[in-house]
């Protein structure tokens, strides 16, 4: 049998062993917890289907291929940047409102603990713009 | 943008399915291009042409678009 996706194949081992090893921790240490007993055995069966699912798809030429045209494909591309620069924009507007929350927490009530709400989210929105600055002197560079 | 994608297809009796196997692509990615929801690449553009034996030109009704194109800027 030939292998005609390598990182399929790998990953494929990988939920499968987790998987198995799950599967084995969910009976042989059960929850007490019913919720989350039953949660823990959906999610082993979950990733041993996934891992089962690419182990077989990397040995099948054809399954192979329509991964290939999947990954490439240029719409697809096209959402995944799209999707994470429309995410990012809304991350900046969440931080944005509760940074403000925070500040104006603070200045009400003097209370530290809207202090840090207002402190954290400015340095992550601080952290971020940094971020995107050299990123885009990046692509700016070599795009 | 406007193409003349479907209208081609069709004509060859061609599912989105057989042209996306032929160009490298997801048939969504067909399906958006039919729909005037998504612009493609200038070569997938030029594998849709050669499929149908086409010029790029025509297949992307590029004068069209440009002139749709030249319109929106005369009106900024």
């Amino acid at each position: 049998m030939k292998i005609y996706n390598k990182k399929g194949l790998l990953s494929g081992i990988i939920c499968t062993l987790l998987g198995v090893w799950s599967i084995f921790l969910d009976f042989g240490n059960p929850n007490h917890n019913l919720i989350v007993q039953i949660r823990d055995i959906v999610l082993s069966i979950v990733l041993l289907s996934v891992g089962i699912t690419s182990f077989w798809r990397a040995f099948s030429k054809k399954a192979t291929k329509e991964d290939f045209i999947e990954e490439n494909d240029e719409r697809n591309k096209l959402i995944v940047y799209k999707s994470k620069s429309r995410m990012l924009d809304i991350v900046y507007g969440i931080l944005f409102i509760v940074m403000i929350c925070g500040m104006v927490g603070f200045k009400m009530t003097a209370n530290m603990i809207w202090f840090s709400i207002f402190i954290i989210p400015g340095f992550l929105l601080g952290l971020f713009v940094l971020i995107e600055i050299f990123v885009k002197l990046y692509y700016e560079k070599h795009e | 943008m406007k193409t003349k994608v479907k209208e081609l297809r069709t004509a060859v009796k061609m599912t989105q399915q057989q042209l996306a196997d032929l160009v490298h692509v997801s048939s969504r990615t067909i399906i958006s291009i039919e729909k005037e929801q998504y612009s493609p690449s200038l070569m997938l553009a030029y594998r849709m042409a050669e499929v149908f034996g086409v010029s790029v030109e025509e297949l992307c009704c590029l004068r069209e678009n440009r002139e749709l194109e030249d319109k929106q800027y005369e009106n900024l």
